[in-house]
């Protein structure tokens, strides 16, 4: 039962939604964040090699 | 006339004598003057000597210092431009990581106390990861990333307040290997984020870090619920009725050993799936856009846990979150947990208002005050509730964030009264 709530819920939201055309990023509160680290600057990550 | 030539002869003898001492001490002064000619003649020779030794050695020195000067640098001992070598070309890897650590000050009614935790609404953590681009379209990579929680807020409580408290060593949050293609999706293999995990924990308030986006267990997880007129919580080693216990945002699977597939994004709505080790399986979909100026984000899961016969067995939970332009932000989540072999079950509700603006030019400050409300999660017929404050501060050119909150936990159990629980949550997270 609660997994046909879910498969509404998909279809109802997917409709609304699916007029748009503009995305965006998003990230969790609980992951590392995104952007300038205080050592590692900009890059905000410590990159050994990249070719 | 002789008078005169006698005066003549006597005046010519007399100067003759006179002249005789005269011309006698001027002998001995022409001798000595000669002399002392000869001794200068001689020191200014010896001087001049000298000199030029000195020229000469001036110029020596000034020739050693002009050589010097126009000597070139040594060049620098040469650094390898890798510390490791790579197989091959459009390969990167780096590492990452964080300090979160935190001041938890309560009162439960009983006592009030003070402790430093790691923030378990983002831990201590570091990261490695690296990937190859296969071809134009198709990335491989891996993710190795592990925490180390000292003295978790999630864990301490009233009773425990040794050096070991939770797993107080490094724990798993991801070990993957991936495959991504732009047009087919990407599939994920190990121990990570299961599709479900996050459904209801999307906020786009900024205060995540000290409010703990619908799951209000982050900031004090392990602090236990005293009965009205105790001091301590009712337990042996932990507290029968924790925060965590009582708090349950239903939020999926979480991270789980699990193979799991994301489709690419259509207008900017997905769709995942995951099967985990020992049978338990989800779907679930996201969506983040932009609908005018207000940007839009949401998630609605559905784990299905009746392969490891884990309470409640299904699962439904979602959250949604729409940020306006001018910086206030509303956002929603609500799940609902049932299991078909039993009556029981649990839910939540959980609202935040939210308003991010930039006071500063450091970087943005978020403010928020939510409400949420957590029903049988651990008991049958629990009812609780939780309202707070939080605020974040970004300092963005050093990866930093400096955050407070004030949260108020309220438990309703038939029979039994608890007190509540207040907390001042704040602390600071470094990204390096």
């Amino acid at each position: 039962m609660i997994l046909g709530r879910f498969i509404s819920a998909l279809i109802i939201g997917g409709c609304l939604l699916a007029c748009t055309a503009n995305t965006t990023d998003y990230s969790s509160h609980e992951e590392v964040s995104e952007g300038p680290g205080l050592l590692s600057g900009k890059d905000g990550e410590f990159v050994i090699f990249e070719r | 006339m002789r008078s005169i030539l006698r005066l003549r002869y006597v005046a010519s003898r007399a100067a003759m004598f006179a002249a005789v001492p005269v011309l006698m001490s001027t002998a001995t002064l022409a001798d000595s003057t000669t002399e002392r000619l000869l001794e200068l003649e001689s020191l200014l020779a010896k001087q001049q000597a000298q000199i030029e030794a000195q020229n000469r050695l001036l110029d020596r020195l000034s020739k050693e210092l002009s050589d010097v000067a126009l000597k070139p640098e040594p060049a620098p001992a040469e650094i390898p431009k890798d510390i490791v070598r790579s197989r091959g070309s459009k390969v990167k890897a780096s590492f990452y990581g964080q300090v979160n650590r935190a001041f938890l000050f309560y009162d439960d009614g009983g006592e009030k106390d003070v402790r430093f935790v790691d923030a378990d609404t983002s831990s201590t953590r570091v990261g490695f990861k690296g990937s190859v681009k296969a071809t134009k379209n198709t990335k491989l990579g891996t993710t190795i990333e592990l925490q180390f929680e000292s003295n978790s807020s999630g864990d301490v409580d009233q009773f425990d307040n040794t050096a070991t408290i939770g797993s107080n060593s490094f724990t798993e949050r991801k070990l993957e290997v991936f495959v991504d293609n732009k047009s087919m999706g990407k599939i994920s293999l190990g121990q990570g984020s299961t599709a479900s995990d996050g459904s209801s924990e999307i906020d786009q308030s900024g205060t995540g870090l000290a409010g703990a986006a619908s799951a209000p267990d982050g900031p004090a997880g392990g602090l236990g619920f005293v009965v009205s007129g105790d001091t301590t919580p009712t337990g042996t080693g932990n507290p029968d009725t924790r925060i965590k216990d009582v708090f349950d945002n239903l939020d999926g699977l979480s991270r789980d050993d699990r193979i799991r597939y994301d489709t690419p994004s259509f207008g900017g709505f997905k769709l995942h799936t995951s099967i985990v080790d020992g049978g338990e399986w989800d779907l679930a979909a996201s969506y983040g856009g932009t609908l005018g100026s207000t940007k839009l984000r949401g998630k609605l899961g559905y784990a299905n846990k009746s392969g490891t016969a884990t309470f409640p067995e299904e699962v439904l939970s979602g959250s949604i979150s729409a940020k306006l332009k001018n910086g206030l932000s509303v956002t929603a989540a609500s799940g609902k947990g049932e299991d078909d072999d039993s009556s029981n079950e649990r839910s939540f509700t959980y609202g935040k208002i939210g308003y991010q603006t930039k006071i500063f030019s450091i970087g943005s400050s978020s403010f928020s005050v939510d409400y949420g409300r957590y029903d049988d999660a651990d008991a049958a017929n629990d009812e609780a509730t939780t309202h707070g404050i939080a605020f974040v501060q970004k300092i963005s050119d050093w990866g930093a964030e400096f955050y407070g909150s004030y949260r108020n936990y309220e438990l309703k159990r038939p029979g039994t009264n608890f007190n509540d629980i207040d907390i001042v949550f704040t602390g600071t997270r470094i990204k390096f």
